[in-house]
């Protein structure tokens, strides 16, 4: 299973543990996921007015499930773990408490990004041991009883600041409109946000026209691992609407398979790009500039190539859920339906 | 005759860790030298991030003329510091070849 970003891990895991669900289509919004780019252009996964608030309206929509924010930025961090405090005590069985720590400061935990400050979502529980609270990471795919104490260290980290909370009853399947509508939404057709913030900060640290220092790009382009790996969403994407056809995905299905490679390249090519960026920096070579923009060019055709491919699929599917749900109607070309966010 | 190899033109390993210990004291002071051995795990026992990692792998190239590949990098799973001695007595290897 693809775990590719900790907000949506931890509201998809009810979902697969549901069955008549799938909580695949919720990844189409994981490939071009928000991120942030600072004012001296420091590329950041996550931002403190990160409130993910698309993804929660559209897991209301597609699954009938309120995620309510419990975390007050405004106030004190003591004051939300006052908050955290009281809804862990006072849960019932139904509900999902999601919190947002720092997992630099949970050594015992694997961090394989090694990232400090490293702010990451999991999921928690009381146990009979006041003293301990059992955490399930969905998107590490971790659960286990840590203490209570360093969990609390780790939630007052400057650099972590959310909280919500939702129940899982009367969880409804996707109907097709709001999973087309979901898609419309999500599917960039003729940008990839992404690799353009990581051209734009290039080109910010080199030239007469540059902003930033040229050695400052090596922590502009820190987090492109954590935001690398948001692109194997589209074979969430691309499995769910082959099974929708009827197709079987595993190693013998080619065209699935030559879609993974095709993605995987676009992940490790982001992996490319930092270690010759990381060249330039020490080497201070400019001549490796060229490349660089070179694989950044090669990254947007591939990834429009991957989007034009799941777009092809996507406009399939919803041909064939009109025509069946409407065979009066099954030679008409039927328009997308609109999102409504 | 390469420091990397021994008399009779073999490669040897322990040069590279040596190097490669150095240039971990020398640019990454966060990496946890205390754990530092031959199966010292780059990331669990030293400490080293993927970045960190790069920018050990570019001080190796620009410094000590120790380089691997950028697919043998990306598609390797680099997990001790034998393994990426490993790799690195083999791009000394094409390179001399």
């Amino acid at each position: 299973m693809i775990k590719v970003h900790c907000f949506v891990s931890c509201v998809c895991e009810i979902i697969k543990r549901t069955p008549g669900v799938d909580h695949r289509p919720f990844y189409f919004g994981v490939w071009d996921a928000d991120f942030s780019v600072s004012a001296d252009k420091v590329l950041s996964y996550h931002s403190p007015h990160t409130r993910h608030e698309d993804f929660r309206n559209w897991y209301r929509q597609l699954y009938g499930i309120q995620i309510h924010e419990w975390f007050d930025a405004a106030a004190p961090k003591e004051h939300n773990i006052a908050t955290l405090n009281e809804l862990l005590y006072t849960r019932p069985s139904e509900r999902q408490i999601m919190v947002m720590l720092d997992m630099y400061r949970l050594p015992e935990r694997e961090n394989k990004f090694q990232q400090n400050p490293f702010p990451h979502y999991v999921m928690l529980e009381t146990t009979d041991n006041p003293e301990e609270w059992y955490m399930s990471d969905p998107d590490f795919r971790w659960e286990g009883i840590l203490p209570r104490a360093m969990i609390l260290d780790s939630i007052r980290s400057p650099a972590a600041a959310g909280g919500f909370y939702f129940d899982d009853v009367d969880i409804r399947h996707s109907a097709d409109e709001t999973v087309a509508a979901y898609f419309a939404q999500c599917m960039k057709a003729d940008h990839n946000p992404f690799t353009d913030a990581l051209r734009d900060i290039l080109r910010a640290h080199l030239g007469d026209e540059a902003t930033q220092p040229l050695n400052h790009l090596s922590l502009a382009f820190r987090e492109i691992p954590v935001m690398a790996i948001r692109k194997y969403a589209y074979e969430h994407a691309f499995a769910w609407f082959l099974e929708q056809r009827g197709e079987q995905v595993d190693e013998t299905n080619h065209f699935f398979e030559s879609l993974c490679d095709d993605i995987e390249t676009l992940v490790k090519t982001c992996t490319r790009i930092q270690f010759r960026a990381m060249k330039l920096v020490m080497s201070g070579d400019r001549s490796l500039v060229e490349g660089i923009e070179h694989l950044l060019d090669q990254q947007d055709d591939r990834e429009f190539r991957i989007k034009q491919a799941l777009t092809a699929l996507f406009e399939e599917w919803w041909q064939q859920r009109r025509s069946d749900t409407n065979a009066a109607s099954a030679t008409e070309h039927q328009p997308l339906p609109k999102a409504s966010t | 005759m390469s420091k990397y190899r021994d008399s009779g033109g073999r490669q040897t390993l322990a040069p590279i860790t040596e190097t490669i210990r150095v240039a971990l004291q020398r640019h990454l002071p966060a990496a946890r030298l205390d754990n530092f051995s031959t199966h010292a795990r780059l990331n669990a026992d030293l400490g080293l991030d993927s970045i960190m990692l790069m920018e050990l792998l570019v001080s190796l190239e620009l410094e000590n003329g120790l380089s691997i590949s950028e697919d043998a990098f990306i598609g390797e799973n680099l997990e001790t510091v034998r393994d990426l001695a490993r790799l690195l007595a083999e791009g000394q290897h094409e390179v001399l070849a």
